[in-house]
């Protein structure tokens, strides 16, 4: 038999001719197809829609999805595309040759159809674009070798690579999800307040915390410019370090009074830092808020707590002083000293008198704050005056200065006061035994009293070693002493200014100070004057 | 570059030559979309020379397929039409021009290694770009100096002439062709492959292969071919009739975005490639 060339053969050509037609057509229509592909965003639904096309075109026996992890060195089934025969017979070819599939990238058969045993025929169908590999179809059909032809090839590598591409697609839609979902729980999961915003000042995101801090609702904010939800001096605060920041360029730090809800004020630390796309040009700023009334009250708490420690030793010391010293006065008493010797006896039983007076007062002190503490610091008011309570203190205080020298200066005319009495005598009682007790090396204490806008002033006035100013507030707090023990050695409980200035205070009087280091210190205690009737 | 020369000439000339009819048919019916894998068998199974070959090649380390390949059936719907169609244009063209001329200035077995390699180079940088159809590109590679063998069978002493001058005056040896024929191989290769009807992008790939931005159809293939043939004779393995490198096409290479680095990265596995791929190919011209 001659072999005749098929391009002379009209039959032939016109065959051709019509198929290569026919392809075209197909063509578009599986355009519109892939479309429907390459449109779907969810992974179930596009290898679902894959199926159906394929079903379509090939009307499968049964068909298997695989795709490949992501190192593309592994594939797991995904994807029972139904079948109509029992499933079990779905045999996966060899590694192998699913291999060598893969890398040729086109739609093969594995069934040799001159195979005798053969009933179905067995197809691979690649997953893949031109730079990443997705996985691949197993394809059992019916054994039907004249179905298989160039063009079924061309349309199912065609619909395969859309399908990949749409796969691509969708993993990396899946990748931002999770990328974005990631970011806004670590957003979320900041413990300070969060806003960013763009260099207008509009918000583009905020945190959770951010609008428990600040008081405001997530969704108000978001699009809209910071001052349409923040007012006072926190939208002040911000107006002031966006402008800075975006004129510096740097990170700015700040701290603001916030009071995000009724009766709520917290103090805010705001930090803003520059937010730069991928040119490093600014796109906006990002704030950070966080609630500095917690890290200020530990602040306060933890020097009370040094303080309690400072002033549990300083009363142990100013208790066993005087103890110690009773102790030996008694002994010496009771053993030592001649029983006949009066005057000896005498004068040591005025130790013990003195040393037990210190006591007392010691424990008054300590009675007297706790019962502040305790709110149930009483009063018992009379009128007097101010003689009355200065000539006591004198008397008590006489006996224990040594070098110092007390001038008063108390005019006669003074109108009387009212108050407690015996308080107001330890107020003062307090205040000159400091001003003695702060002046080791002698020197002029100066009592001194009058009037003016309806009160009266009296001031106590030392030469002692006085102190910085910047300790003029924290002297009155109870507890407090200021740490000089490397020049002078000095005791005391931290306790007498807390009482005056809580003694004071409750007969609606002030107390200030003034003082230099080593010139000395004035306090001087106002107090309202009795109503004239 | 098809001038009027050339056409002239080779009008004169009767035993221009053909395709054979098989290979031809097989040609026209992979063309045809609708053309079953038992009618092509059926084409192939004609030439029994023919058929040995394509099972050959289809077994060969090339295409590597994991199972033995016993039917010309088997071969076309595992290896698929493309590679089919390629499998038996290649093969009727090597078996048609494989006769080792005693002319020493062209071997053909130095000749087709050349050809080969440059195959498997053009279809290497197509993947890389990531181009479809590497297989098109290997044949465009294969036959990319198919001209030079139809000036030695039709116009031998004139070949031979342009093949001493280029020799003798060291210049390529289309610049010999042209002072002696005033044409070129790539001009008749072209003119011959048309005329067998043969897919136009090999056509014009084969006649631009050196100076690929003439041409805008065939830009890409004749680039990536026209840079694996410079690449061919940098590595040295075959001989397509002289020894002068011509000067490598600035645009072809930009297309295919090899550096250098990259260049010599591929080149050692390409080696091992055609070395465990083709050997079988030249098996009986050694023995």
């Amino acid at each position: 038999m001659k072999t005749k060339p098929l391009e002379t053969d009209p039959q032939f050509l016109r065959r051709t001719i019509i198929s290569l037609t026919d392809q075209i057509d197909l063509f578009e229509t599986f355009q519109d197809l892939s479309l429907k592909i390459i449109s779907q965003f969810d992974l179930e639904n596009l290898l679902r829609t894959f199926c159906t096309i394929i079903k379509e075109i090939m009307n499968y026996q049964s068909a298997n999805l695989y795709l490949f992890d992501e190192d593309g060195s592994k594939f797991h089934q995904v994807f029972n595309c139904g079948s109509t025969s029992n499933d079990k017979q779905h045999r996966l070819p060899e590694h192998k040759i699913i291999h060598w599939v893969m890398d040729q990238g086109r739609w093969t058969i594995l069934t040799d159809f001159q195979d005798k045993n053969a009933d179905a025929i067995i197809s691979i169908l690649p997953i893949k674009t031109t730079k990443t590999t997705e996985g691949f179809m197993v394809i059992t059909t019916d054994f039907n070798p004249s179905f298989y032809n160039r063009k079924l090839g061309s349309i199912l590598n065609f619909i395969a690579s859309q399908t990949a591409i749409a796969i691509e697609n969708q993993n990396l839609y899946a990748k931002i999800n999770d990328s974005n979902v990631y970011m806004a729980s670590m957003l979320e999961s900041i413990s300070n307040g969060i806003v960013a915003t763009n260099i207008k000042g509009e918000v583009t995101q905020i945190n959770r915390n951010a609008s428990a801090i600040l008081g405001i609702t997530l969704k108000d904010f978001i699009g809209k410019p910071y001052s349409y939800c923040l007012k006072g001096n926190l939208k002040k605060e911000m107006d002031k370090i966006l402008s800075k920041i975006l004129e510096k360029g740097y990170a700015v730090e700040s701290m603001v009074n916030h009071a995000p809800y009724s009766e709520v004020d917290i103090t805010l630390g705001i930090t803003a830092s520059l937010l730069t796309d991928k040119n490093k040009e600014t796109i906006g700023v990002i704030f950070s808020f966080r609630d500095m009334s917690a890290s200020k009250e530990i602040e306060r708490l933890t020097r009370l707590d040094e303080m309690k420690s400072e002033f549990l030793s300083n009363v142990s010391h100013e208790l066993r002083t005087p103890l110690s010293v009773i102790k030996s006065y008694v002994e010496a008493i009771q053993f030592k000293v001649d029983p006949q010797d009066h005057l000896t006896r005498n004068e040591f039983l005025q130790v013990v008198n003195s040393e037990t007076d210190r006591l007392t007062d010691l424990v008054e002190d300590l009675l007297d704050i706790s019962r502040i503490e305790a709110d149930r610091f009483e009063m018992s008011m009379s009128n007097f005056s101010l003689e009355q309570i200065i000539e006591p203190v004198l008397k008590n205080i006489g006996k224990n200065r040594e070098k110092q020298q007390i001038m008063i200066d108390i005019p006669f005319d003074l109108p009387e006061c009212t108050g407690d009495r015996d308080k107001l005598t330890q107020v003062f009682i307090n205040l000159l035994d400091n001003a003695i007790r702060f002046s080791p090396f002698g020197g002029i204490i100066l009592i001194k009293a009058w009037t003016e806008n309806k009160m009266v002033f009296i001031s106590v006035a030392d030469k002692g070693i006085g102190f910085e100013m910047q300790y003029s507030d924290k002297i009155f707090e109870k507890f407090f002493r200021i740490d000089n023990s490397d020049t002078y050695e000095i005791s005391g409980t931290g306790l007498g200014l807390s009482i005056v200035k809580h003694i004071v205070q409750a007969h609606n009087g002030s107390i200030q100070v003034k003082s230099n280091p080593g010139e000395g210190s004035i306090f001087t205690v106002s107090l309202p004057l009795k109503p004239k009737e | 570059m098809i001038n009027n020369e050339l056409k002239k000439r080779l009008s004169k000339i009767r035993n221009i030559p053909t395709l054979p009819i098989v290979a031809n048919n097989v040609i026209k019916l992979t063309q045809n979309p609708d053309s079953t894998a038992f009618e092509i068998a059926e084409a192939i199974s004609q030439d029994q020379a023919l058929s040995t070959r394509v099972l050959k090649t289809a077994n060969s380390a090339y295409y590597g397929f994991p199972r033995k390949i016993t039917t010309i059936n088997y071969a076309i719907v595992v290896l698929g039409f493309n590679n089919i169609k390629n499998i038996a244009l290649s093969t009727t063209i090597m078996d048609r021009f494989s006769k080792s001329d005693e002319d020493l200035l062209f071997d053909r077995k130095e000749f087709w290694k050349h050809s080969l390699l440059c195959g498997i180079i053009s279809k290497k940088i197509s993947e890389r770009m990531g181009v479809k159809n590497s297989e098109e590109i290997f044949l465009c590679g294969l036959l990319h100096d198919f001209g030079k063998l139809i000036l030695d069978s039709c116009f031998h002493d004139e070949f031979v002439l342009a093949l001493q001058m280029s020799k003798e005056k060291n210049i390529t040896i289309k610049k010999a062709e042209n002072a002696i024929f005033k044409f070129n191989h790539s001009g008749v290769g072209a003119f011959v492959l048309k005329s067998w009807n043969l897919p136009q992008s090999l056509v014009k790939t084969v006649e631009f292969h050196h100076s690929p931005d003439d041409s805008l159809k065939a830009f890409r293939t004749a680039s990536i071919v026209h840079v694996a043939d410079y690449l061919c004779r940098k590595i040295g393995i075959g001989n397509s009739g002289d020894k002068i490198a011509p000067s490598l096409n600035k645009k072809a290479i930009t297309l295919t975005n090899l550096t250098s680095r990259d260049i010599k990265q591929i080149i050692p596995g390409i080696i091992t490639e055609f070395k465990s791929s083709t050997g079988f190919l030249f098996e009986g011209d050694d023995a």
